[in-house]
Protein backbone atom coordinates (compact mmCIF):
# COMPACT_ATOMS: atom_id res chain seq x y z
CA UNK A 1 0.00 0.00 0.00
CA UNK A 2 2.85 2.34 0.88
CA UNK A 3 4.35 1.65 -2.54
CA UNK A 4 1.10 2.67 -4.20
CA UNK A 5 0.96 5.80 -2.09
CA UNK A 6 4.51 6.71 -3.02
CA UNK A 7 3.70 6.21 -6.70
CA UNK A 8 0.71 8.54 -6.33
CA UNK A 9 2.95 11.07 -4.62
CA UNK A 10 5.44 10.79 -7.49
CA UNK A 11 2.68 11.31 -10.07
CA UNK A 12 1.49 14.44 -8.25
CA UNK A 13 5.07 15.75 -8.08
CA UNK A 14 5.45 15.18 -11.82
CA UNK A 15 2.20 17.03 -12.39
CA UNK A 16 3.34 19.99 -10.39
CA UNK A 17 6.69 19.97 -12.13
CA UNK A 18 5.07 19.95 -15.54
CA UNK A 19 3.01 23.09 -14.82
CA UNK A 20 5.19 25.80 -16.23
CA UNK A 21 4.55 29.01 -18.20
CA UNK A 22 5.84 27.34 -21.35
CA UNK A 23 3.07 24.71 -21.30
CA UNK A 24 -0.01 26.86 -21.34
CA UNK A 25 -1.79 25.46 -24.34
CA UNK A 26 -5.26 23.96 -24.07
CA UNK A 27 -4.00 20.52 -24.95
CA UNK A 28 -1.54 20.52 -22.10
CA UNK A 29 -4.17 21.68 -19.65
CA UNK A 30 -6.51 18.92 -20.77
CA UNK A 31 -3.82 16.30 -20.52
CA UNK A 32 -2.90 17.60 -17.07
CA UNK A 33 -6.53 17.39 -16.01
CA UNK A 34 -6.72 13.82 -17.30
CA UNK A 35 -3.55 12.91 -15.45
CA UNK A 36 -4.96 14.47 -12.30
CA UNK A 37 -8.14 12.41 -12.64
CA UNK A 38 -6.10 9.23 -13.16
CA UNK A 39 -3.97 10.06 -10.13
CA UNK A 40 -7.05 10.67 -8.00
CA UNK A 41 -8.56 7.40 -9.20
CA UNK A 42 -5.39 5.57 -8.25
CA UNK A 43 -5.52 7.16 -4.82
CA UNK A 44 -9.15 6.14 -4.37
CA UNK A 45 -8.27 2.52 -5.20
CA UNK A 46 -5.55 2.64 -2.55
CA UNK A 47 -8.07 3.80 0.05
CA UNK A 48 -10.58 1.13 -0.96
CA UNK A 49 -8.06 -1.72 -0.89
CA UNK A 50 -8.35 -4.28 1.97
CA UNK A 51 -6.81 -3.06 5.21
CA UNK A 52 -4.08 -5.17 6.70
CA UNK A 53 -4.59 -6.39 10.25
CA UNK A 54 -1.71 -4.42 11.71
CA UNK A 55 -3.03 -1.16 10.28
CA UNK A 56 -6.19 -1.49 12.37
CA UNK A 57 -5.23 0.46 15.47
CA UNK A 58 -7.98 -0.93 17.68
CA UNK A 59 -6.98 -4.46 16.77
CA UNK A 60 -3.31 -3.87 17.60
CA UNK A 61 -4.28 -2.18 20.88
CA UNK A 62 -6.40 -5.20 21.78
CA UNK A 63 -3.50 -7.54 21.02
CA UNK A 64 -1.14 -5.41 23.14
CA UNK A 65 -3.54 -5.42 26.09
CA UNK A 66 -4.17 -9.15 25.73
CA UNK A 67 -0.40 -9.72 25.70
CA UNK A 68 0.14 -7.69 28.89
CA UNK A 69 -2.80 -9.23 30.74
CA UNK A 70 -2.02 -12.81 29.76
CA UNK A 71 1.63 -12.22 30.68
CA UNK A 72 0.42 -11.36 34.17
CA UNK A 73 -1.56 -14.59 34.33
CA UNK A 74 -5.00 -13.07 33.68
CA UNK A 75 -7.43 -15.25 31.75
CA UNK A 76 -8.23 -13.59 28.41
CA UNK A 77 -9.81 -16.59 26.63
CA UNK A 78 -13.08 -14.80 25.89
CA UNK A 79 -11.34 -11.77 24.44
CA UNK A 80 -9.03 -13.96 22.33
CA UNK A 81 -12.11 -15.67 20.89
CA UNK A 82 -13.59 -12.27 19.99
CA UNK A 83 -10.33 -11.21 18.35
CA UNK A 84 -10.13 -14.41 16.32
CA UNK A 85 -13.66 -13.83 15.09
CA UNK A 86 -12.73 -10.23 14.23
CA UNK A 87 -9.68 -11.45 12.24
CA UNK A 88 -11.95 -13.50 9.99
CA UNK A 89 -14.01 -10.41 9.18
CA UNK A 90 -10.99 -8.12 8.80
CA UNK A 91 -9.34 -10.55 6.38
CA UNK A 92 -12.56 -10.61 4.37
CA UNK A 93 -12.44 -6.79 4.40
CA UNK A 94 -15.70 -6.65 6.38
CA UNK A 95 -14.61 -3.93 8.79
CA UNK A 96 -18.20 -3.10 9.77
CA UNK A 97 -18.74 -6.63 11.04
CA UNK A 98 -15.39 -6.70 12.83
CA UNK A 99 -15.79 -3.35 14.60
CA UNK A 100 -18.41 -4.41 17.22
CA UNK A 101 -16.28 -7.43 18.11
CA UNK A 102 -13.17 -5.28 18.43
CA UNK A 103 -15.04 -2.70 20.51
CA UNK A 104 -16.33 -5.40 22.85
CA UNK A 105 -12.90 -6.98 23.21
CA UNK A 106 -11.24 -3.59 23.73
CA UNK A 107 -13.76 -2.57 26.38
CA UNK A 108 -13.34 -5.82 28.30
CA UNK A 109 -9.55 -5.73 28.03
CA UNK A 110 -9.39 -2.08 29.11
CA UNK A 111 -11.51 -2.82 32.17
CA UNK A 112 -9.29 -5.76 33.04
CA UNK A 113 -6.18 -3.64 32.52
CA UNK A 114 -7.52 -0.96 34.90
CA UNK A 115 -8.18 -3.60 37.54
CA UNK A 116 -4.82 -5.28 36.99
CA UNK A 117 -2.89 -3.64 39.91
CA UNK A 118 -5.55 -4.50 42.49
CA UNK A 119 -5.97 -8.01 41.08
CA UNK A 120 -2.21 -8.56 41.21
CA UNK A 121 -2.03 -7.22 44.79
CA UNK A 122 -4.82 -9.54 45.95
CA UNK A 123 -3.25 -12.47 44.13
CA UNK A 124 0.16 -11.79 45.69
CA UNK A 125 -1.34 -11.42 49.15
CA UNK A 126 -3.23 -14.69 48.77
CA UNK A 127 -0.12 -16.46 47.57
CA UNK A 128 1.94 -14.97 50.40
CA UNK A 129 -0.60 -16.11 52.98
CA UNK A 130 -0.59 -19.65 51.60
CA UNK A 131 3.23 -19.76 51.56
CA UNK A 132 3.35 -18.46 55.13
CA UNK A 133 0.85 -21.08 56.27
CA UNK A 134 2.81 -23.84 54.54
CA UNK A 135 6.10 -22.60 56.05
CA UNK A 136 4.58 -22.58 59.54
CA UNK A 137 3.11 -26.09 59.18
CA UNK A 138 6.22 -28.09 60.31
CA UNK A 139 6.67 -26.00 63.49
CA UNK A 140 2.97 -26.20 64.30
CA UNK A 141 3.02 -29.92 63.62
CA UNK A 142 6.01 -30.44 65.93
CA UNK A 143 4.35 -28.54 68.77
CA UNK A 144 0.73 -29.62 68.48
CA UNK A 145 0.88 -33.17 67.12
CA UNK A 146 2.16 -34.90 70.31
CA UNK A 147 -0.44 -33.04 72.36
CA UNK A 148 -3.28 -33.87 70.02
CA UNK A 149 -2.08 -37.44 69.81
CA UNK A 150 -2.08 -37.66 73.60
CA UNK A 151 -5.59 -36.23 73.76
CA UNK A 152 -6.88 -38.74 71.23
CA UNK A 153 -5.02 -41.54 73.01
CA UNK A 154 -6.64 -40.61 76.31
CA UNK A 155 -10.09 -40.12 74.74
CA UNK A 156 -9.99 -43.63 73.27
CA UNK A 157 -9.08 -45.06 76.66
CA UNK A 158 -11.56 -43.03 78.68
CA UNK A 159 -13.49 -46.16 79.77
CA UNK A 160 -10.38 -47.88 81.08
CA UNK A 161 -10.29 -48.57 84.83
CA UNK A 162 -7.04 -48.55 86.67
CA UNK A 163 -6.83 -51.52 88.99
CA UNK A 164 -4.32 -52.39 91.59
CA UNK A 165 -2.26 -55.39 90.64
CA UNK A 166 -1.80 -57.26 93.90
CA UNK A 167 0.52 -59.89 92.45
CA UNK A 168 2.85 -57.28 91.16
CA UNK A 169 2.81 -55.58 94.55
CA UNK A 170 3.90 -58.78 96.27
CA UNK B 1 5.51 -39.03 76.32
CA UNK B 2 3.04 -41.23 74.46
CA UNK B 3 4.65 -40.71 71.06
CA UNK B 4 8.30 -41.56 70.70
CA UNK B 5 10.57 -38.58 70.06
CA UNK B 6 12.30 -40.34 67.16
CA UNK B 7 8.94 -41.09 65.54
CA UNK B 8 7.94 -37.46 65.98
CA UNK B 9 11.22 -36.32 64.39
CA UNK B 10 10.65 -38.57 61.36
CA UNK B 11 7.04 -37.35 60.98
CA UNK B 12 8.16 -33.71 61.27
CA UNK B 13 10.81 -34.31 58.62
CA UNK B 14 8.14 -35.66 56.28
CA UNK B 15 5.96 -32.62 56.94
CA UNK B 16 8.92 -30.30 56.23
CA UNK B 17 9.59 -32.02 52.88
CA UNK B 18 5.89 -31.80 51.98
CA UNK B 19 5.60 -28.11 52.81
CA UNK B 20 8.84 -27.22 51.01
CA UNK B 21 7.61 -29.00 47.86
CA UNK B 22 4.25 -27.25 48.11
CA UNK B 23 5.92 -23.84 48.47
CA UNK B 24 8.19 -24.59 45.49
CA UNK B 25 5.13 -25.40 43.39
CA UNK B 26 3.36 -22.21 44.46
CA UNK B 27 6.18 -19.84 43.53
CA UNK B 28 5.59 -18.73 39.92
CA UNK B 29 8.41 -19.59 37.54
CA UNK B 30 8.99 -18.51 33.98
CA UNK B 31 9.82 -21.50 31.79
CA UNK B 32 11.77 -21.05 28.56
CA UNK B 33 9.35 -19.47 26.10
CA UNK B 34 8.89 -21.09 22.70
CA UNK B 35 6.62 -21.31 19.70
CA UNK B 36 6.05 -24.41 17.63
CA UNK B 37 4.81 -25.13 14.14
CA UNK B 38 4.16 -28.57 12.71
CA UNK B 39 2.91 -29.94 9.46
CA UNK B 40 0.23 -32.64 9.51
CA UNK B 41 -1.42 -34.52 6.68
CA UNK B 42 -5.02 -34.15 5.52
CA UNK B 43 -6.27 -36.33 8.38
CA UNK B 44 -4.30 -34.37 10.95
CA UNK B 45 -1.55 -36.93 11.56
CA UNK B 46 2.22 -36.81 11.18
CA UNK B 47 3.39 -38.64 8.05
CA UNK B 48 1.66 -39.90 4.92
CA UNK B 49 2.13 -36.53 3.22
CA UNK B 50 1.37 -36.08 -0.47
CA UNK B 51 4.46 -36.43 -2.66
CA UNK B 52 2.89 -35.79 -6.04
CA UNK B 53 0.18 -33.26 -6.64
CA UNK B 54 -1.64 -32.08 -9.73
CA UNK B 55 -1.27 -28.43 -10.72
CA UNK B 56 -4.42 -26.46 -10.08
CA UNK B 57 -5.95 -29.13 -7.87
CA UNK B 58 -6.40 -28.47 -4.16
CA UNK B 59 -3.94 -29.96 -1.67
CA UNK B 60 -5.26 -30.38 1.85
CA UNK B 61 -2.89 -30.25 4.79
CA UNK B 62 -3.05 -29.22 8.44
CA UNK B 63 -0.76 -26.85 10.26
CA UNK B 64 -0.22 -27.34 13.97
CA UNK B 65 0.63 -24.29 16.08
CA UNK B 66 1.57 -24.13 19.75
CA UNK B 67 2.24 -21.12 21.94
CA UNK B 68 4.35 -21.44 25.09
CA UNK B 69 5.54 -17.83 25.28
CA UNK B 70 3.85 -17.19 28.60
CA UNK B 71 1.45 -14.73 26.96
CA UNK B 72 -1.02 -14.36 24.13
CA UNK B 73 0.54 -14.07 20.66
CA UNK B 74 -0.74 -12.96 17.29
CA UNK B 75 0.70 -15.53 14.91
CA UNK B 76 0.73 -15.79 11.17
CA UNK B 77 1.59 -18.75 9.00
CA UNK B 78 2.84 -17.65 5.59
CA UNK B 79 2.57 -20.31 2.96
CA UNK B 80 5.18 -19.91 0.25
CA UNK B 81 6.49 -21.87 -2.66
CA UNK B 82 10.18 -22.72 -2.81
CA UNK B 83 12.22 -25.50 -4.29
CA UNK B 84 14.94 -27.96 -3.25
CA UNK B 85 17.75 -25.86 -1.79
CA UNK B 86 15.59 -22.76 -1.78
CA UNK B 87 13.94 -22.88 1.62
CA UNK B 88 14.03 -20.57 4.65
CA UNK B 89 16.64 -20.71 7.40
CA UNK B 90 16.41 -20.11 11.15
CA UNK B 91 17.21 -16.45 10.62
CA UNK B 92 15.88 -15.52 7.20
CA UNK B 93 12.50 -16.21 5.67
CA UNK B 94 12.08 -17.36 2.09
CA UNK B 95 12.23 -14.45 -0.32
CA UNK B 96 9.04 -15.37 -2.13
CA UNK B 97 5.50 -14.02 -2.12
CA UNK B 98 3.04 -15.65 0.26
CA UNK B 99 0.45 -17.83 -1.42
CA UNK B 100 -1.71 -17.74 1.65
CA UNK B 101 -1.65 -16.24 5.14
CA UNK B 102 -3.24 -17.81 8.19
CA UNK B 103 -3.56 -15.37 11.08
CA UNK B 104 -4.63 -16.41 14.53
CA UNK B 105 -4.46 -15.17 18.11
CA UNK B 106 -3.23 -18.01 20.28
CA UNK B 107 -3.33 -18.13 24.05
CA UNK B 108 -0.40 -19.21 26.19
CA UNK B 109 -0.17 -22.98 26.65
CA UNK B 110 -2.66 -23.63 23.87
CA UNK B 111 -2.28 -25.32 20.51
CA UNK B 112 -4.30 -25.21 17.35
CA UNK B 113 -4.57 -27.27 14.19
CA UNK B 114 -5.54 -25.19 11.16
CA UNK B 115 -6.66 -26.85 7.92
CA UNK B 116 -4.94 -25.43 4.84
CA UNK B 117 -6.07 -25.90 1.25
CA UNK B 118 -3.57 -24.94 -1.41
CA UNK B 119 -3.52 -24.78 -5.15
CA UNK B 120 -0.25 -24.74 -7.04
CA UNK B 121 -0.76 -23.60 -10.59
CA UNK B 122 2.63 -24.35 -12.14
CA UNK B 123 4.02 -27.86 -12.60
CA UNK B 124 7.54 -28.58 -11.40
CA UNK B 125 9.81 -31.09 -9.73
CA UNK B 126 11.00 -30.84 -6.14
CA UNK B 127 8.84 -27.87 -5.30
CA UNK B 128 8.88 -26.98 -1.61
CA UNK B 129 5.67 -25.91 0.07
CA UNK B 130 6.98 -23.73 2.88
CA UNK B 131 5.08 -22.82 6.03
CA UNK B 132 6.77 -19.96 7.88
CA UNK B 133 5.71 -18.86 11.35
CA UNK B 134 5.60 -15.11 11.93
CA UNK B 135 4.66 -13.26 15.09
CA UNK B 136 3.31 -9.75 15.47
CA UNK B 137 5.52 -7.51 17.58
CA UNK B 138 3.18 -5.09 19.33
CA UNK B 139 6.04 -2.79 20.38
CA UNK B 140 7.28 -2.12 16.85
CA UNK B 141 3.95 -2.82 15.17
CA UNK B 142 5.51 -5.17 12.65
CA UNK B 143 5.50 -8.87 11.81
CA UNK B 144 8.65 -10.67 12.88
CA UNK B 145 9.88 -13.98 11.49
CA UNK B 146 10.19 -16.43 14.38
CA UNK B 147 12.77 -18.63 12.68
CA UNK B 148 10.39 -21.58 12.77
CA UNK B 149 9.24 -23.16 9.53
CA UNK B 150 8.21 -26.42 7.93
CA UNK B 151 8.46 -27.51 4.33
CA UNK B 152 7.16 -30.31 2.19
CA UNK B 153 8.77 -31.38 -1.08
CA UNK B 154 6.31 -32.27 -3.81
CA UNK B 155 6.36 -32.94 -7.51
CA UNK B 156 3.72 -30.91 -9.24
CA UNK B 157 2.44 -32.55 -12.41
CA UNK B 158 0.44 -30.94 -15.17
CA UNK B 159 -3.28 -31.80 -15.21
CA UNK B 160 -4.02 -34.97 -17.18
CA UNK B 161 -0.47 -36.33 -16.92
CA UNK B 162 -0.24 -39.80 -15.39
CA UNK B 163 2.63 -40.44 -12.98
Amino acid sequence: MSRKRSSVKMTSTLLLASISPSTSSKFCRLSLLLLLIVALMAFSTVVASPQSLESNQKFTQCIRLAEILSGEGINVSQQVELLNRAIVYLEANQTEAALPLLDEAYQQLSEMYEKLPSVKLRENLERGAVILALAATPALFYYFFPRLYALVWLYNRRSYIVKQNKKARK
Amino acid sequence: MIIDEEVLAVLTALVIVGSVLSIAMLIPRKPEPFLAIGLLNEKGYIGDYPTTIVAGEPVRLNVFLANYLGRVALLQVRVKLGSRGWIPSNSTPLDAPALQNITVVLEDGKNLTVPVTLKISEPGINRAIVFELWMFNTTSGTWVYTGRWNHLYVNVTAPGVKV
